[in-house]
């Protein structure tokens, strides 16, 4: 499984920008509202496709024949 | 994967810590720093500009009232003080230039100096939690771009 990771990338004026990888749901969400609380005021917040994913839920699908 | 946020750091600190972020911001930006002063020097022909960063606030506490900051660049010195909200300012001096001039290079400055301070906070905290850094680098832009994992 992916570890999650913070890619951060501060400009110059000050402004920060910061994607969350590997974590799904409510995790993902923690982790954003601790970046909030550390660094200030949260401008925007986009929830990428990865965060809809079910960690650790996959389901198989079987076909038995014959 | 996961999510993207967009932040406004907000410098809320100790004197000390932002005179560690002037410090770095100076750095990154040829300044050298001049030194820490209760007055600040006004020479006659000189024109100032002054600016604050917005969204900071001083914790006082070890500072002497009118305290400055002071960093330096050919003829140009800027002072970093408080003012009397507890907001952080900066106040460019300067005999050559136009006061747009010193205006932009105001912000250019304040800016730095949050980047600096947001970094340095971010970093802090990040590895008190136990992440740590795998990648750090300057862009080109001269954002500051950094990848931490747990």
């Amino acid at each position: 499984m992916e570890r999650p990771e913070f890619e951060i990338t501060i400009r110059k004026n000050g402004k920060m920008r910061v994607h969350i990888k590997g974590v799904q749901g409510e995790r993902c969400i923690e982790m954003a509202d601790l970046i909030r609380e550390l660094v200030g005021r949260e401008d925007e917040r986009q929830l990428t496709s990865d965060f809809y994913a079910q960690e650790g839920k996959v389901r198989i699908h079987t076909r038995t024949t014959g | 994967m996961g999510a993207i946020l967009v932040l406004t750091p907000l410098v809320v600190s100790s004197w000390p810590a932002i005179t560690a972020a002037v410090a770095g911001a100076a750095t990154a930006m040829g300044f050298s720093v001049a030194g820490q002063t209760l007055a600040e020097p006004r020479a006659s022909r000189k024109k100032t500009v002054e600016t604050e960063i917005e969204n900071s606030e001083i914790v006082a506490e070890a500072m002497a009232p009118g305290q400055k900051l002071v960093i330096q660049k050919d003829d140009v010195s800027i002072a970093i003080g408080l003012d009397e909200r507890g907001a952080c300012t900066v106040c460019v001096t300067g005999s050559r230039q136009s006061d747009r001039e010193l205006r932009a290079i105001g912000e250019e400055v304040t800016g730095r100096i949050v980047q600096q301070f947001a970094y340095h906070k971010l970093m802090t905290e990040l590895k008190q939690r136990d992440y740590r850094i795998v990648e750090e680098q300057v862009l080109a832009d001269q954002s500051i771009q950094v990848r931490v994992r747990l």
